[in-house]
């Protein structure tokens, strides 16, 4: 069990995509405005994630070699456009502030980086662990940069007012502000991972 | 099992396999979100349209110049204005508003629909004209911004986003013009003053 469990972990911490790993940087930059876009595209790619673990993993030795790239890619883009599908039902809101974000899954480098480091080579139920656990490191950064971009921005969190909005700096919401956040929290991460060691 | 070999049968029969597999999956849940979706973007616009609108019982929609345009009764029949959905290029790619109307031709409040121009720049377009847009009346002056010799004040730093939402409004104030059921008062030719050049 505990083994179970430290696949898990490892998405979260070890193996974390964003401050770790550096994956999927675009979607990470792009919506991470707010910590409510950040957490709402963490979790939409971990959604991603477990089921095309699942589904790749499931069909990994019908799939031969030459073609497990074109095959892995419309496994994933089918479960894009599902989740798409299933926002613009119930979440139409969330599908409005993520916009072309969503569809831009597919082509994210940790959804097809997990199916190749790990669902083609583990049992399907690893395969979700691994999904969960990447998907909740992933959910966790991008919230994280979202709220530190949030508060110094505009000085609110999740949308609620932490101190007046003139004081915030507008730069933290827009591009560079992205990068300057994202570069001071891997900072952060790391020297927090050499404490620890 | 062991896995299957990349000759051109297996292969063939393995991307097959997944297409099949990804088409019954994205036709299945097109066919269970398709009702939701159609509701949700139906309850949005009666959102904004309630929300720019004078109350009423009624409503009659048709398309003016490609822009859908909802005209509101009460019970008895009576006319109590106009709500305009109209798309402009922003800044940040196409956005769309809709602008009420009262049976005057003042605007009694508008809705930005979908948007992506600069967040704490050309966003703030959200609420930053109501008061000036409830100043402006029919008979006074086109619609303009301070800038362009008007009376609108426009969004610091968002030029771009402040002129592409005053012609939505224009756009809108033209498409209202041939609202009101006496068309013969002359109330037609004191709002084209408003229309955009």
């Amino acid at each position: 069990m505990n083994k179970k469990l430290a696949i898990i972990v490892n998405g979260i911490l070890h193996e974390n995509p964003t401050f770790v790993l550096l994956l999927g940087m675009c979607p990470t930059l792009g919506t991470t405005t707010s910590a409510i876009n950040g957490l709402g595209m963490g979790l939409a790619t971990a959604f991603v994630l477990i089921c095309s673990n699942l589904v790749i993993s499931l069909l990994k030795n019908l799939i031969p070699d030459k073609v497990h790239i074109p095959a892995y890619i419309v496994i994933i883009a089918s479960f894009v456009t599902v989740l798409q599908l299933c926002m613009q039902a119930w979440l139409p809101e969330l599908n409005q502030s993520l916009g072309l974000f969503i569809p831009l899954i597919v082509v994210n480098c940790i959804v097809l980086g997990r199916a190749e480091t790990f669902a083609a080579k583990n049992s399907p139920f690893d395969s979700v662990l691994d999904g969960l656990g990447i998907g909740l490191g992933f959910s966790l950064a991008l919230t994280l940069l979202g709220a530190v971009r949030e508060l110094l921005g505009s000085g609110q969190l999740f949308g609620y007012s932490i101190f007046p909005e003139t004081y915030g700096s507008l730069i933290f919401i827009l591009a560079p502000g992205a990068f300057i956040a994202l570069g001071l929290l891997i900072a952060l991460a790391n020297t927090l991972k050499t404490k620890a060691q | 099992m062991k896995k299957l070999p990349s000759t051109i049968w297996p292969m063939l029969a393995s991307l097959t396999g997944v297409c099949l597999l990804a088409g019954l999956l994205l036709s299945g849940t097109y066919y269970l979100t398709g009702d939701a979706i159609a509701e949700t973007e139906k309850k949005q616009q009666e959102k904004a349209v309630k929300a720019v609108l004078p109350k009423y019982k009624k409503l009659e929609t048709d398309t003016v110049n490609g822009m859908p345009r909802h005209k509101a009764f009460t019970r008895k029949g009576e006319y109590v204005g106009t709500a305009i959905e109209s798309t402009v290029n922003g800044f940040g790619g196409p956005f769309t508003v809709m602008v009420g109307f009262n049976s005057d031709n003042k605007i009694t409040g508008y809705q930005v629909l979908k948007h992506q121009e600069t967040p704490g720049l050309g966003s703030k377009m959200t609420d930053w004209f109501v008061e000036d847009l409830a100043q402006w009346s029919p008979e006074g002056h086109p619609l303009k911004l301070k800038k362009d010799g008007g009376t609108v004040n426009a969004i610091t730093a968002a030029t771009i986003s402040s002129r592409a939402f005053i012609l939505a409004i224009n756009q809108a104030i033209g498409a209202c013009v041939d609202t009101r059921p006496d068309t013969a008062t002359g109330a037609t030719a004191k709002t084209k003053g408003g229309q955009h050049e």
